[in-house]
């Protein structure tokens, strides 16, 4: 009937199953097999999330502008003591939130990818990974929205970013595999207890005042090493580099990040793959 | 395996735990067993059961295979192990070519798209490229019929035109392998049918199905072969008939059946009468476990009467193999309506002509106090066979095409001749 036609399939219990490195070609391959269904996920998910409002895709910018409006009035009141920041401080703010939203939307949507789909994971035979990559797809293409809106910011403000704002996309690279390493490894542990869904926004809500979006990056001594040692901190900070000044400030520090989220995200989809059949049967 | 068995099961079983907490935990203690390479343990822990145990099986190409049981009996997981979504405890399956689950019908349709992005979508998560999709589209929405609701969000889709559209989608997948659960039971009488024609038609062209079902009537349209589940276990495994026949005639008895004490296939409150036996009698009012066809048959009520009742009624019931009521025969549209004092009962239902074909029926029985609802009623209680006759040898030619009754007619043939109005 079709191509597949004649490939045997052969289940057999978990424990009997043994793979080595060479599983990751196999991964690849069912993943790439599965890109199709990745991107109609994406496109599911975008196109039928903001139907049934009124204010629509404005709520994907909302957040951003009310905590830049907010913490601007905050510094104005001199409420918060801040150093001077490089570019006018709206700007600043609005530019650390693409990064640090993109992070927090995508971990959060990945990690609740799982248990959202429900009958879907536990009644239909798909590559489950699609789910949670989807979901920071999802994210990424409101991070692709919200750059539109710091462009207009930039603009208004008459500031010229330097040329290598076009390496920024591919400077954030390593947050996303971070995000989707990170969404894996949550997604699976929160279809088996639900403890992690509850505790991810407090954690990330605290998490957010550790990454320099509303302060510009510290630079005495425990506290640079704290920060270098957060590779969403570094790797935000490197988008605003590229963006604002030209040059990294901390390229050691930026490798190491991308090397923690590529390992990140290796080991978190191999897991994901392993605990695969008994999310199915616990979700 | 050879290239004809598309499904090969050895040994197979899961097991289950349904406590949630201990679930949770094991889960958790198993993921970290499978990272270790820990050898998993096959005996049960505390609080788990197994949901399926020793199944085993083939399914060839081109076959529908029945898979009928009661509520909880394991038909569902064995579809879930054979299309992948769970693993096996122990045994193997085999799976040759592409498998199609239809264990939940639309299930990944979001609510919020039109059907016509849905259909997208869905079809994306059972495996098939945009290209396919789009190749089949008009096949699809064809056989779902969903017609002007086609850019209509699904979440204001009636669940008929949820499920229609669904399973359009899951059978234009062409998988090799078709698991279905269930999935006939939704649906107008007209889409069913369409379902069936469906099947047959993708049957004949090599695709092979496993059906889970509680309709007899309709599995009996498509399956040659069937299992038998029972707790999990494999109780049988063989023709179709072979297994209506265990499941149906499971708690009937011949001749005689005793029904004190009596609970599978009986149900009302008991509360005023009891009924306490059945039984077959021929014309001279001999017990007997069947009757020719064409013959009087007598079937004798004995029943416990616990207060005064002013009238009652009491019923037999004939019904075919597959549990469909044939005939019912009542006292009080014969006029008999007598009042009921407490103690022991006998009625005697005589049917002078029993025209049914030739095969094995259930004797079922009820007592009521009209216009209320039974007081006691027993389904499939007594096995009554009945036997070809002489003069009937036409009905068995007829009688595995479908009908159950044979009933007189009178033809008359005239020839027209030729140029003349008809």
């Amino acid at each position: 009937m079709n191509g597949a036609s004649n490939e045997v399939r052969v289940y057999v219990p978990a424990c009997e199953v043994r793979e080595g490195v060479c599983v990751y070609v196999r991964m690849f391959r069912e993943l790439w097999a599965a890109r199709e269904l990745t991107l109609q996920l994406i496109g599911r998910d975008v196109t039928g999330r903001y139907r049934q409002s009124i204010l629509g895709w404005l709520w994907a910018f909302l957040p951003a502008i009310g905590t830049t409006v907010l913490f601007t009035y905050l510094r104005d009141l001199r409420v918060l003591s801040l150093r001077e920041v490089s570019i006018p401080y709206p700007a600043y703010v609005l530019l650390g939130m693409v990064s640090w939203q993109f992070f927090q939307g995508g971990l959060t949507a990945a990690t609740q990818s799982l248990t959202a789909a429900g009958g879907m994971v536990s009644k239909l035979r798909f590559p489950r990974e699609s789910l949670v990559l989807a979901a920071v797809g999802v994210a990424l293409a409101d991070a692709v929205l919200r750059t539109l809106m710091v462009a207009c910011v930039f603009a208004w403000y008459g500031i010229q970013p330097e040329w290598t704002v076009v390496l920024a996309p591919l400077v954030l690279v390593p947050l996303v595999v971070l995000t989707m390493g990170l969404g894996l490894f949550l997604a699976l542990f929160n279809a088996l207890v639900r403890d992690v869904s509850a505790a991810l926004p407090v954690g990330l809500s605290l998490f957010f005042f550790l990454v320099p979006v509303l302060y510009p990056p510290p630079v005495r001594w425990p506290h640079v090493l704290l920060n270098d040692l957060n590779p969403v901190a570094v790797i935000m900070i490197a988008v605003h580099d590229v963006v604002v000044l030209g040059y990294l400030t901390r390229p050691a520090a930026y490798a190491a990040a991308s090397l923690i989220a590529v390992l990140v995200f290796f080991l978190a989809w191999r897991l994901f793959r392993m605990a695969q059949p008994f999310v199915a049967e616990r979700i | 395996m050879d290239s004809e068995t598309v499904v090969r099961v050895e040994g197979l079983a899961k097991k289950y735990c349904p406590r949630l907490r201990r679930a949770m935990w094991y889960g958790l203690r198993d993921l970290a067993g499978g990272l270790t390479g820990r050898k998993g343990r096959t005996a049960l822990r505390a609080g788990e059961f197994w949901a399926l145990k020793d199944i085993g099986f083939e399914l060839k190409r081109g076959e529908c295979l029945g898979v009928i049981g009661a509520n909880g009996s394991g038909k569902s997981t064995l579809l879930k192990l054979l299309s992948g979504i769970l693993l096996p405890d122990a045994g193997r399956i085999e799976v040759r070519g592409r498998t199609g689950a239809l264990i939940e019908v639309g299930a990944g349709f979001h609510p919020m798209l039109t059907g016509r992005e849905n259909i997208y979508v869905n079809g994306a998560i059972l495996g098939l490229s945009k290209r396919e999709i789009e190749r089949r589209f008009d096949a699809i929405v064809e056989f779902s019929g969903i017609g002007e609701f086609l850019d209509t969000p699904v979440k204001f889709y009636s669940s008929g035109m949820y499920v229609r559209l669904g399973f359009a989608v899951a059978v234009h997948t062409e998988p090799d392998v078709l698991l279905a659960d269930e999935v006939l039971a939704v649906g107008d009488r007209d889409f069913q049918l369409r379902c069936i024609a469906k099947l047959t038609e993708l049957m004949r062209a090599g695709m092979s199905v496993m059906l889970v079902s509680h309709n007899l009537q309709q599995l009996a349209q498509l399956c040659s072969r069937a299992l038998l589940l029972e707790s999990g276990r494999m109780v049988f495994s063989g023709s179709f008939a072979e297994s209506v026949q265990r499941t149906q005639f499971a708690h009937a008895t011949s001749r005689v059946a005793h029904l004190q004490g009596k609970r599978a296939g009986r149900f009302g409150p008991r509360t005023y009468a009891t009924l306490s036996q059945l039984e077959i009698q021929d014309e001279c009012g001999q017990g007997c476990d069947g009757i020719e066809m064409g013959k009087a048959l007598q079937v004798r009520v004995t029943l416990e009467c616990r207060t005064t009742i002013p009238n009652a009624e009491i019923g037999v019931k004939i019904a075919s193999a597959t549990g469909a009521n044939i005939h019912l025969f009542v006292s009080t549209w014969e006029g008999l309506a007598p009042e009921l004092r407490a103690g022991q009962h006998i009625f005697t239902a005589y049917i002078p002509k029993i025209e049914l074909f030739p095969g094995e029926y259930l004797v079922g029985a009820w007592v009521l106090r009209p216009p209320e609802s039974s007081d006691d009623n027993v389904v499939g209680a007594l096995k009554l066979r009945v036997f070809p006759a002489a003069d009937r040898m036409h009905a068995l030619a007829y009688a595995s095409s479908g009908g159950e009754v044979y009933c007189r007619s009178v033809w008359t043939h005239t020839a027209v001749p030729e140029g003349a109005p008809a």
